[in-house]
């Protein structure tokens, strides 16, 4: 895979040569355009198909892509670095600052950072990061309404929900189990998410060294 | 730029002091600014579902939930309950059209530009790179997907789907760090 020279100044005059900084800033470019592409087109598809739970798989991809992204650069701040490169992108595929998805991106990254931050980089910590971001998707429409409509709205929901299982004769205990099992879906799809994430870190560092292994045979 | 945040600001203080008592005057008001100011705005407020689930607030959850304690109509309805929605609404649509109008007037480079502001220091460097690679990384992964379906036999496993995401991005790493070698030589060098 040749690199064409501009290319190369460009990096160079941005960087200033120091080959560590310089190598961080790719890769970060590298993962952030990836999961902005990612959420240009599977985020596309996933939305025009309407599959359930689609944002939670989205994110879940995102979280592979990202937790991915921080294992070649254990640096603080990447994260969120390749987060405001996925959403401007995304916003750019738009044409227009949309804010509902940009913001998304951007809490996405603001949490998968303090979490990674929190727990460091290993295969239970990815997991972990993985189930609580995919947990707060589940209470983001919460707060964004709540800053919308205002905080009634959590009284109007409450009082809703009653007045439902009133009339289907469930207790709340019942609503209760169907909030747990949903909740219990989207935090084994987070777990799932950092277990890829970090098993493909591993397998994406073994088949880098075979990489370059035959080229250091080919050259 | 600027004077859109102003204007969006006065929004949210105009959305954060309504109530059951001035938003017979407090929506019309800012709808007539937006309209003066940037009518595209308003578009939002063409949206079915937006104006459905206002509806149904309004309109629907007073009757549903609550102590019923008035009637339209012949209709029982909940005092209290209508107050409460009719304020969310008002709050919500000035909310929105403020969003709206705010980033329907800053551009991406503006929005590029704030993030440098926000001390994401390395933001503008990132960016640019990404923005240069962006074709480099199309190629590498539609030349990945080539290869991955030359070797793979089924594509609906989840161990296929796998090792093509380890041969994607081994080499898109690969090539990050080929891309960067001659900084690496210069440094060994210095």
């Amino acid at each position: 895979m040749k690199s064409s020279e501009p290319q190369e100044d460009l990096v160079a005059s941005l960087t200033g040569g120091q080959h560590g900084y310089a190598r961080d800033t790719v890769v970060m470019a590298v993962f952030g355009a990836l999961w902005g592409l990612m959420e240009v087109t599977v985020g596309v598809t996933l939305k025009g198909l309407r599959i359930p739970m689609g944002g939670a798989m989205l994110t879940s991809l995102s979280a592979v892509i990202f937790l991915t992204g921080r294992y070649f650069v254990p640096r603080r701040g990447s994260i969120l670095i390749m987060g405001a490169v996925a959403a401007v992108l995304k916003i750019f595929s738009i044409g227009t600052v949309i804010a509902g998805p940009f913001l998304a991106i951007l809490i996405e990254a603001l949490l998968g950072e303090a979490l990674v931050l929190l727990f460091g980089i290993h295969r239970l910590s990815y997991m972990l990061t993985g189930s609580l971001l995919l947990l707060y998707t589940i209470v983001h429409p919460f707060i964004s309404q709540g800053i919308v409509f205002g905080t009634n709205i959590y009284r109007i929901y409450l009082e809703t929900f009653t007045r439902i299982a009133e009339i289907l004769h469930l207790n709340t205990e019942h609503l209760l189990i169907i909030v747990a099992i949903y909740a219990g879906i989207h935090a084994l799809m987070g777990a799932l998410a950092g277990w890829v994430a970090f098993s493909l870190s591993r397998s994406v560092e073994n088949e880098l060294h075979r990489l370059h292994h035959t080229e250091g045979a080919h050259s | 730029m600027k004077r859109y945040a102003l204007f969006s600001g006065i929004l949210l203080v105009l959305a954060l002091t309504s109530s059951i008592r001035n938003f017979w005057y407090l929506l019309p008001i800012a709808i007539v600014l937006v309209f003066l100011v940037d009518r595209r705005a308003l578009t939002i407020l063409l949206r079915w579902k937006f104006l459905l689930f206002l509806g149904i607030l309004v309109f629907g959850i007073p009757i549903f939930i609550g102590q019923r304690d008035a009637l339209f109509w012949g209709i029982p309805y909940s005092r209290d309950i209508f107050r409460m929605s009719v304020e969310m609404a008002t709050r919500s649509v000035i909310i929105l059209i403020a969003i709206k109008t705010f980033t329907g007037n800053i551009s991406v480079e503006q929005m590029s530009h704030g993030f440098q502001r926000l001390r994401l220091v390395r933001f503008s460097e990132v960016f640019s790179v990404s923005m240069n690679l962006l074709p480099r990384i199309r190629e590498i992964a539609r030349e990945t997907f080539q290869d991955f379906r030359q070797s793979c036999t089924s594509y609906y496993r989840p161990r296929a789907g796998f090792h093509f995401l380890v041969m994607l991005m081994a080499r898109l790493l690969h090539f990050a760090e080929s891309y960067t070698s001659p900084q690496n030589r210069l440094s060994d060098n210095s």
